[in-house]
């Protein structure tokens, strides 16, 4: 056990100077993917509402080519897939491979221009898509002249969060660091072959479906979850100063995930026209998902244990450890619903869709917005100005994505009964779903109220609204001062 | 991967696994390796708070530099052992993925499409028993759910058709002067195709066929049909104009026919022609 | 795992092992289908359902023309977001009816006659096999629905399910004024006068404007009612019983001097949707 003599007072104040150039460095590179994040994010719950209106009043909005229901919806996955999912977790990776790797940035504005490269490819796609372009490829809908700049820009964005860790100072590779590069490596890999393969050189028939949810589900898997992963791995022991609990389980965690979340995908096409064997593999790869989520459920369990009270302080943790066991809990689930005679019920149904949204928004995105919560302060220097603000955005997305997961989840489950039952007709389908359908239009109200208080805190903070970075950060909550000497409540 | 810059400041405190075994005792002492000064420096917080900075120094570099103390290190890993029940787990989910493979990849042939381990049975078992409605009241009850799911996309629920799909109710071929029982199980049976006139309209709409159906679900819709809105062509409730029989009947005669018929071979089926021998044989 | 390389062949690994195995091989045991040839068939028994192909065409054809432009209409707008195109197996499925349990409810529903197999997509381009049943599979809806229907349906689907939450594509259609006589054939739908206001909205008058409608042109209106179907036989056109009647009848013809025109892009649409029939020829393959 290291004595606490060996770190001199010197020793720290050189750390703490190091964090500040390099928060410094990337400064303008990471706000500027946080504000494009945002954007996207406040694009894509507009045009989420818009569909999810368009679900049960078909009359809203009628008679513009541009707003009929298929194109929204494929505008909004592509606004919050790509939009703010792929530029918020760029900002994330950016930023966490500097302070990890303790390097600053260098060359920032390539990365500024690679951000831009995929801002004007998410322009195009959007807009693209709204004018009559869209593909009807799920997740892969970019018209055909986007994907150059996606692949531009996330190369450049990729280059550069390797190069940073080749530069690095510190000899120890943390756990975040793994799935920041793997997902770098990844990402790449798989965007580019199934561009190829279903988009520029279409493979013949049933090999396109089965390419595309070999995409659709890595990037969840493979691209949104490791870093959201190593962002909750990075942010709960550094809030709460302890170290995280098992290097053992971040090993077992991080290599099983690499290759069982890899083979999951298939099972989104049972019993359509692919050989039962390609199922029977994704099934498997699903359900071997548990050894993964277990050994991280542990990991930040066991880390947190004996923290839970700073959950009423600290916006960043409380967003963070939302989004850690909601990821438990949409893996579970994930795993089961692959099995067969459960999925036989769920697929084809808004099951699989709240099952998705809890993932990517209960689990992806509240991550992120712990992350930006934390990060945002460090970079421009200001806290948020607002606690309640903040208080209202927790709230209303937590409480948002609850009621959307569970009203689609029970709507979703008895529609795909209603479904296998060729003597219930659509009628009585749709006539059911409705008030199921209108409560996620609720939910989406409340989570774009959310939003809307965020990207205004965001607005403040850049603008220099906020207080200065003098004192402590915003709480929910003045800690009361009988906190455990251990681990005292400053971290935003 | 390059090996890290050999000019890396400061040896940190990368923690060793060793120690006590509790939890407590492993993560002590290196909270404290871990913390900055600031943390843990009692006295200092006076600082936690809102305009303790005097005017001035909010611009300093010092003032910034002091928010960056507040920060705790760089996260560690600790080293916690993992628990047995974890291996137990990964080693039961492997064996299930391994057998579950073995058994429903069907040797991964391209051309097997469904599941091995099917618990449905290939062919009903004769013990499982269908409906058998015998009476008008039955059939009808059979008959508007069958309707309901299948037919009123089209026709209607009064039965009054619409854009090219001709109307059921007060049809000449549902109860009129075309009605015949073998041509109505044809035309569900196999369905209908071409222009065809009903009440002196022209329409052409393609009817699909809905031999998948069972026979008794198609006698209870024809029935339903038959009897409702304007329709009245079975007074006697216990004779049933169209019984299964009839549906069976016409199934089995035609085969393997499949293709919608055209208003003229429908006109060419005899109006009085009965495919069901008498109810007696069956 | 403090090594770079460790992580990245690790990474590199695990992933070619899905690639491998979910895609490439996958490619390689599916990318030489060939249509189904004459030969294979059995020839006594007449397979094709519909007109659109004949027994000497190889099976399946790909898409050309106003249906290949229909695909790409139906590509723009999303269609394949509520509509899959793909028939599962007889087997597929559970449902319980008085304790016994059935299968198959896609073939039940009459979506096709049998599961669909690779070699129905043959020339697929996209392939959409589809993510959703918000509404019906669509893979061989094309021997389902007439042209004037589909025109119709996709005009304002509630015209015909008023339960229907589909979209209304009114935006492919024209609503221009006639000059001399009307337009007649299937790719003109028969739409009644609600339609032609604001498109797409169902709309009614209220009983001062249908009052006001009768005052106005009521003569015009009774005789026309008088000489159809519907309205023969119907002495007095006053009382109230007849005046419900003739309001349906009034907005269900179409409007004096108008007409809905579909645009090139709806007749493509439904070329398409016609053309879509994937499982008109049985395949070996294909048998349970």
């Amino acid at each position: 056990m290291l004595p606490l003599a060996a770190i001199t007072p010197q020793q720290r104040e050189e750390a703490a100077r190091e964090r500040r150039a390099i928060d410094a460095s990337c400064r303008v590179p990471v706000l500027y993917f946080c504000v494009s994040a945002v954007f996207w994010l406040l694009i894509g719950s507009a045009l989420a509402f818009i569909a999810s209106v368009k679900l049960h009043s078909p009359y809203f909005l009628t008679g513009s080519p541009e707003l009929t229901f298929g194109r929204v919806r494929m505008a909004h996955l592509q606004a919050v897939g790509l939009g703010w999912s792929a530029l918020s977790l760029m900002a994330a990776s950016i930023w966490l491979m500097c302070r990890l790797s303790r390097v600053e940035l260098i060359y920032p504005r390539l990365v500024v221009f690679g951000g831009t490269l995929w801002n004007i490819g998410m322009i195009l796609d959007v807009v693209g898509i709204l004018r009559g372009d869209g593909l009807s490829i799920e997740w892969l809908d970019a018209p055909r002249y986007v994907p150059p700049f996606f692949i531009a820009g996330l190369g450049i964005v990729s280059a550069w969060t390797v190069a940073t860790f080749r530069r690095r100072r510190e000899p120890h590779v943390y756990v975040s660091q793994w799935y920041i590069l793997a997902a770098m490596f990844w990402l790449p890999w798989l965007y580019t072959v199934a561009v190829t393969m279903i988009v520029w050189l279409p493979a013949v028939g049933v090999v396109q479906p089965v390419v595309n949810w070999w995409f659709g589900h890595n990037y969840l898997g493979l691209w949104m979850t490791p870093v959201a992963l190593a962002s909750a791995y990075y942010l709960i022991p550094k809030i709460i100063g302890r170290p995280v609990h098992s290097y053992y389980l971040s090993i077992i965690g991080f290599w099983s995930l690499a290759l069982f979340y890899s083979w999951a995908g298939m099972h989104h096409l049972i019993g359509g026209p692919v050989p039962a064997w390609l199922v029977t593999a994704s099934t498997v790869g699903s359900m071997m998902m548990f050894i993964p989520v277990i050994a991280v459920a542990i990991n930040h369990h066991m880390t947190m244990l004996g923290s839970f009270h700073r959950l009423k302080y600290s916006p960043a943790l409380r967003f963070t450890v939302f989004g850690s066991i909601t990821y438990t809990a949409v893996s579970f689930q994930g795993s089961i619903e692959a099995l067969r005679d459960f999925s036989e019920v769920a697929h084809f149904t808004h099951y699989t869709v709240a099952h998705a949204h809890l993932g990517a928004y209960g689990f992806f995105t509240m991550i992120m917005f712990g992350l930006m919560y934390y990060m945002i302060p460090r970079l421009t220097g200001r806290e948020w100005a607002s606690s309640g603000l903040i208080r209202l955005h927790f709230w209303c997305s937590a409480i948002g994505i609850t009621i959307y997961f569970v009203a689609l989840s029970i709507g979703g489950w008895w529609q795909g009964r209603m479904l296998n039952n060729p003597n219930t007709g659509f009628d009585r389908i749709i006539t059911y779903l409705l008030p199921y359908l209108a409560l996620r239009s609720v939910a989406g109200v409340l989570m774009t109220v959310g939003h809307l208080a965020f990207a205004t805190l965001l607005t403040a903070n850049l603008l220099g609204w906020g207080q200065r970075r003098l004192g402590g950060p915003t709480y929910f909550a003045e800690p009361t001062r009988n906190i455990p000497p251990i681990a005292p409540p400053r971290e935003a | 991967m390059s090996e890290p810059r050999k000019d890396a400041i400061p040896e940190s405190d990368v923690p060793t696994p060793g120690g006590g075994d509790s939890v407590q005792a492993l993560h002590g002492p290196l909270m404290h390796a871990m913390n900055d000064p600031a943390m843990s420096f009692t006295g200092e917080e006076d600082d936690d708070g809102p305009g303790t900075g005097t005017p001035g120094h909010a611009d300093s570099v010092q003032a910034m530099h002091d928010v960056f103390m507040r920060e705790h290190a760089e996260p560690r890993d600790g080293f916690e052992p993992v628990p047995f029940w974890v291996a137990v787990v990964c080693g039961g989910l492997l064996m299930w993925g391994g057998f579950y493979i073995g058994t429903n990849s069907r040797d991964f042939r391209r051309d097997v499409y469904d599941r091995s381990d099917l618990s449905v049975p290939e062919a009903r078992p004769a013990d499982i028993k269908e409906p058998d409605p015998q009476t008008v009241t039955d059939l009808m009850k059979i008959g508007a759910q069958v309707y309901g799911s299948r037919c009123v996309s089209c026709h209607g629920p009064e039965g009054k058709g619409g854009q090219g799909v001709p109307p059921l109710a007060g049809s000449e071929w549902v109860a009129g002067a075309e009605a015949g029982v073998a041509r109505q199980t044809r035309i569900v049976l196999y369905g209908v195709q071409g222009e065809i006139t009903v009440n002196g309209l022209k329409f052409n709409a393609n009817m699909p066929a809905w031999g998948t159906l069972r026979d008794y679900e198609l006698a209870s819709v024809l029935t339903y049909i038959r009897n409702s809105w304007s329709n009245s062509m079975d007074a006697d409730d216990g004779k049933p104009g169209v019984p299964t029989a009839a549906v069976t009947a016409a199934r089995s005669k035609e085969g393997l026919k499949r293709s919608p018929l055209t208003e003229a071979e429908l006109k060419a089926i005899p109006i009085d022609q009965s495919d069901a021998a008498p109810p007696a044989k069956k | 795992m403090d090594r770079g390389m460790v992580i990245f062949l690790g990474a590199l690994l695990t992933f070619s092992s899905s690639w491998l195995g979910l895609v490439l091989f996958p490619f390689w045991q599916l990318e030489n289908e060939k249509p189904f040839p004459d030969a294979d068939r059995v020839s006594d028994q007449p397979l094709i359902a519909s007109g659109s192909a004949s027994l000497d065409d190889p099976y399946p054809q790909p898409l050309g023309g106003q249906a290949l432009a229909g695909k790409r209409i139906y590509q723009a707008n999303g269609c394949m977001y509520c509509h899959s195109q793909q028939v599962r197996s007889e087997k597929f499925g559970n449902w319980w009816e008085n304790g016994v349990m059935y299968t198959g409810a896609d073939i039940k529903r009459g979506w096709g006659l049998r599961r669909t197999v690779p070699r129905d997509y043959l020339y697929d381009n996209p392939t959409m096999l589809g993510t959703m049943r918000t509404g019906p599979d669509l893979s061989a809806v094309g021997p389902r629905y007439s042209e004037q229907w589909q025109h119709a349906h996709l005009f304002n689907p509630r015209a015909i399910n008023a339960w229907s939450i589909m979209p209304s594509f009114a935006f492919l259609y024209r609503r221009v004024k006639v000059s001399g006589v009307r337009l007649e054939g299937n790719q003109y739908p028969k739409l009644g006068r609600e339609w032609t206001v604001d498109p797409g909205y169902r709309w009614r008058p209220t009983d001062a404007e249908w009052d006001q409608v009768i005052r106005e042109q009521g003569d015009a209106i009774r005789s026309t009612f008088a000489s159809s179907p519907a309205g023969a036989g119907l002495k007095n056109l006053d009382d109230e019983s007849t005046k419900k009647q003739l309001l349906d009848f009034w907005l269900t013809t179409p409007e004096e001097g108008f007409q809905i025109i579909p645009s090139s892009d709806a007749t493509a649409l439904v070329a398409y949707m016609l053309r879509l029939n994937k499982t008109e020829v049985p395949l070996p393959e294909a048998k349970e």
